[in-house]
Parts: C-alpha cells; sequence; structure tokens
C-alpha cells in the first residue's frame, strides 16, 4: 500500500541517529506531506513520538513489524 | 497561605543530569535533587555513562567475573544481539557501586572516600546509598540513556537499586523543555 509520499529506513541506527535522519527528512518534506519512518532502535517510537509533539506534526499511524521493528506514518502539517 | 506554595511548586520541574561517575559530583546531585524534591519540585533525574555506578546495587568481589560469562538476556534499552565479545570487559571492569564510587580528588585509591563515608556518618549526614532511598521515596524519577546501557551492559531491573526507565534524548528534550532548572554534574 502506497500510503506515504517519503520513506525513510533507520533499522540498525542507534540513539540519537535515527532522530537526526528523521528530523532532516522532514525539513525537506512539504506540507501536508505523508512520511514513513521505519526502525528497530528500542527507544525509536518513543522518539518519534516525542519529536511529533515537539513539533506539533501528526501521527498517521504505528505499525509494529517485528519484535522490534516499528513501521510509523507520520504527516507534517 | 502554605497551600499557594505548594501549588505553585507543584508546576515547577527540575532536571539534574549525572554524567560523573565520582562520589563528589553524585553527593553534589543527590544534595540538590533531594532538596528540590522535599520542596514539592518535580524531579527527573538523567543518568548516563558512570553516572549510573551512583545507583547500582553494590556487588562483591568475585561478582564482577558473572559479568565474564553471564548469558544476556531482553532487558529495557538492551540490544544483546548487537552485543561483540571485547564489550564484556566494561562490566568486569567498571565495578563501582553507590557504596563505593571513588573521589575526583584525594582518593588514595579508595581510603579517601572511606575517610570522607566516615566523616559524613559522624556528621549525620545521610550517604550516597541512603540518599538515594530516599530521593526514590520522594518521587524523585530515574531515567537512563539507552545507547548507554546498550554499551555497559546493564541490565535495569537486575542491577539497579531503583526502579528506572530507560529513555533516549528526545525525551531528555522534552524534559528539559518543561522544567525551570536543569544541571549537569
Amino acid at each position: 500500500m502506497n500510503d506515504s509520499d517519503k520513506e525513510l529506513d533507520v533499522s540498525g541506527m542507534s540513539c540519537p541517529m535515527p532522530l537526526i535522519r528523521l528530523s532532516q527528512s522532514v525539513a525537506e518534506l512539504g506540507s501536508g506531506k505523508a512520511l514513513k519512518v521505519i526502525g528497530d532502535d528500542p527507544v525509536f517510537e518513543q522518539g518519534v513520538r516525542d519529536f511529533c509533539e515537539l513539533n506539533q506534526i501528526e501521527i498517521v499511524s504505528v505499525l509494529p513489524l517485528s519484535a522490534r521493528k516499528v513501521e510509523i506514518v507520520i504527516k507534517s502539517s | 497561605m502554605a497551600n499557594e506554595v505548594a501549588f505553585s511548586a507543584a508546576k515547577n520541574n527540575a532536571t539534574i543530569f549525572l554524567v560523573s561517575g565520582e562520589l563528589d559530583k553524585a553527593i553534589a546531585a543527590f544534595d540538590v535533587a533531594l532538596g528540590f524534591a522535599a520542596m514539592g519540585i518535580k524531579v527527573d533525574m538523567w543518568f548516563i555513562l558512570y553516572g549510573i555506578n551512583s545507583i547500582k546495587k553494590p556487588r562483591g568481589l568475585l561478582a564482577r567475573f558473572k559479568h565474564l560469562f553471564k548469558i544476556m538476556r531482553e532487558a529495557p534499552g538492551r540490544r544483546p544481539e548487537t552485543d561483540i565479545l571485547p564489550q564484556r570487559l566494561i562490566p568486569f571492569l567498571n565495578s563501582a557501586s553507590s557504596r563505593s564510587l571513588p573521589l575526583s580528588h584525594l582518593n588514595y585509591f579508595g581510603i579517601g572516600p572511606l575517610l570522607v563515608n566516615f566523616v559524613i556518618r559522624h556528621k549525620k549526614s545521610p550517604l550516597l546509598f541512603n540518599m538515594v532511598k530516599e530521593a526514590e521515596s520522594l518521587g524523585v524519577s530515574f531515567k537512563i540513556c539507552q545507547p548507554c546501557i546498550d554499551i555497559l551492559m546493564l541490565d535495569v531491573e537486575e542491577e539497579l537499586m531503583v526502579n528506572a526507565e530507560v529513555h533516549g534524548v528526545s525525551a531528555y528534550a522534552l524534559d528539559v523543555m518543561k522544567s525551570h532548572y536543569n544541571a549537569v554534574f
């Protein structure tokens, strides 16, 4: 299903690298576009949630893929 | 009036960040944390690297050898599948605990902290060990940086004397942004 305009895979990276890559991707993303982020860091999901809370970005869906891998779709305002 | 003070203090937050694994800085950090918590301020204490030693359970002389052969299990914040063999030397060598932290000055191979703790006990001040327990009973929340746990091979549920949460730098950013006081020791 193609529900996002851009995809970012930060699997294997450890805190704070997923956050840095996410921040760069969101900066390049236009307004109203959706971004799919995939990561397997233990604090990855918490990090994305905190980032979205602080920057008022909407979280569309959170989908656990495996034991640690999570796929999160966010939408910039 | 008393209610007013308690009410206004309840809205305040303080964040204390402990990096150093030395007794003097740990005492300073916990002193500040206990004082703030006693004043009714919500205190979040963050621990990274050797700062985590100040909330670790004391361990026996031979317990360090256990870490060389221990089977690593899934614990909060740990990724055992990414561990490498030389990494086991870190928990083996990093044996300090809340009862046995070194001093930054006048350590003299461990005699300095014994002297300081003797004087502290004589003056009826709390030892670091007691301060950690007091902080927990006052509602101070303990938070530990996730990459440090992964590097130091720390089992949060087994090796700590308090209940600690595992977070990333993003949670620290949120804590600091809503707090009125942030100190790094």
